[in-house]
């Protein structure tokens, strides 16, 4: 008796099919996807209109929490927002600060993607080395603002630490270290032709349609579009540093892969360069240090630590609208926020990288082979949560 | 290119067409225009190269509501710089119509502001289905004003 010929219906996930909970689901004809649509919200939690009801302050680590692993992109993108209706610019050390953060950010949110990569397309090796090569940075993150994750590091008109003590050295210590293990990235996972053979011509983004489609981050760089924010409309301290806008022709999922593994490369060039060459000052405006009393003073001038002063939790931001965009590990990330003058934005718009990216879902997956569809969900370092909000 | 240069370029683009141009230091144009005029509004922006769409926000300003689109380019000058095309809405008749045929870069930020907002995007595929809410959701949309969260507060004590 000959099979009855007929498309079947494949649903992925919601349980956490690979990095937080979503469903794919994928019309399938044997083994060639004809149509996968991707169905989000699972973990929708409502930030922008919960903004609406915050104080300005408060929205910083509401905004952090859904791109858990790449908090300071969105720290970063809402409080320059914020800082362009206040009409104010951070000092020099604060800007050198923030692009620290960014660029220690940046690595760490790269190995996660490359190690939720590895797992999902069956190397235990890569997931395992990548989370734990990721610790190194966030400790030094940690010791920088006191918080593994959720930094909440930027605010208005600066930063709330200095650096420690000691801690150019440790950083450079740990660049060293990350430097060295790359050569083993390649030799072990990167070049091994199981790799290479699951990844290569897979999930073929042409650039036109990266454009298009509105990708960001690296995996728009893949399709050879050379835009970083970072160069485009530089902010923080990018504009006093030195550093490539990483890109790879092939558009595939190898390439998508190269691009963040490149990327950590420049992001230890930007760091040694901050490290070198941050200016000596306040880490706060001057509106705002004043505001602080003095005995609380004291402490921030012998600790580098900042206590909020108190006229911050009913910050008033004029009215008025800003938009801000900065390049997140994952991508773009814009914030829109308009303001009526009170306490709390009138309306805030949160775009994310993965909320831009997940259209790729379903363009890239179509005529592949469902074992490509990690390969592919994958290579995009989509985060669930961070598209949702 | 200077931020006033873009201003009179898009200006003479849009000569014909009903829209307030200005231009927001220090690189964000904002088009006002009407519904009637947008798609025409975007088709030129396109071909001059504002290849895609970073935000599409849409606001309740009370009697009117307001749908902004975030637009740049990838590519070359003009990726530095930002376009706020900004379209008022009747709160009665919140239609407007769909850029994803110009910009298919707006096919999930439409989707989510039509499902948040109640704005019914005209040519867009996926109308009345839900993006992030749950399927069987039904009320008022809730990012308009008239939808209230309830907010737990502090407790000062005393």
């Amino acid at each position: 008796m000959e099979a009855e010929e007929r498309e079947l219906e494949l649903l992925i996930g919601p349980q956490h099919p690979a990095s937080g909970h979503m469903r794919l689901i994928a019309k399938i004809d044997g083994d060639v996807v004809t149509e996968l649509r991707p169905d989000i919200g699972y973990v929708h939690r409502s930030v922008e209109k919960i903004a609406e009801t915050k104080k300005f302050l408060q929205i910083i680590p509401l905004v952090e929490r859904p791109s858990l692993p790449d908090t300071t992109a969105n720290n970063l993108a809402y409080v320059m927002a914020l800082e362009k209706l206040l009409g104010i610019e951070p000092p020099p050390r604060a800007k050198y600060l923030r692009t620290l953060l960014a660029e220690i950010t940046r690595i760490h949110s790269h190995l996660y993607g490359l190690g939720i990569h590895g797992v999902m397309i069956g190397s235990s090796t890569a997931y395992m080395w990548c989370f734990g090569d990721r610790e190194p940075f966030l400790q030094l993150a940690q010791e920088l603002t006191g918080a593994r994750l959720t930094y909440s590091y930027i605010i208005p008109g600066g930063v709330r630490r200095d650096m420690p003590k000691g801690f150019a050295d440790k950083v450079e210590k740990v660049l060293r270290y990350m430097e060295g293990r790359m050569k083993d990235y390649f030799d072990i996972y990167f070049n091994n032709p199981v790799t290479r053979a699951r990844l290569e011509g897979v999930g073929v983004l042409k650039r036109e349609d990266a454009i298009r489609l509105g990708a960001v981050g690296p995996n728009l760089r893949a399709s050879n579009v050379p835009y970083d924010v970072r160069k485009a409309e530089p902010y923080a301290a990018y504009p006093d540093v030195e550093f490539d806008v990483i890109t790879e022709k092939a558009g595939d999922s190898f390439a998508r892969v190269m691009v963040r593994v490149r990327e950590i490369g420049e992001s230890i060039k930007i760091i040694r360069q901050v490290l070198k060459r941050i200016p000596d000052g306040p880490i706060l405006h001057e509106n705002y240090e004043k505001l602080i009393p003095p005995k609380l003073k004291e402490q921030y001038k012998s600790t580098g630590i900042v206590k909020f002063p108190s006229l911050f939790a009913n910050l008033k931001a004029p009215e008025g609208e800003a938009i801000a965009r900065v390049e997140g590990g994952r991508g773009e990330v814009v914030f829109h926020i308009i303001s009526d003058g009170k306490t709390s934005p009138y309306r805030l718009r949160m775009v994310t990288p993965s909320f831009r990216n997940v259209v790729l879902f379903e363009h890239l997956t179509k005529g592949a082979r469902v074992a490509d569809i990690p390969a592919i969900y994958g290579s995009l370092d989509y985060f669930p949560p961070e598209a949702d909000r | 290119m200077r931020i006033d240069e873009l201003k009179q370029k898009i200006e003479g683009e849009l000569r014909d067409l009903k829209a307030e141009i200005e231009a927001r230091d220090p690189n964000v144009v904002n088009i006002r225009a009407s519904r009637d005029d947008v798609i025409e509004i975007a088709r030129r922006l396109s071909s001059i190269g504002f290849d895609h769409v970073k935000a599409v926000t849409a606001v309740d300003k009370g009697d009117i509501f307001e749908v902004d689109y975030i637009i740049s380019s990838y590519l070359g000058d003009l990726s530095y710089y930002l376009v706020n095309l900004k379209i008022s809405l009747p709160r009665d008749d919140p239609r407007a119509p769909s850029l994803v045929e110009i910009w298919p870069s707006v096919l999930y930020q439409e989707h989510e502001e039509h499902e948040m907002m109640g704005i019914y995007f005209e040519g867009h595929p996926r109308m009345g289905r839900k993006l992030l809410l749950p399927e069987n959701y039904e009320g008022i949309p809730p990012l308009r004003k008239e939808f209230k969260i309830k907010t737990e507060g502090i407790d000062y004590g005393g």
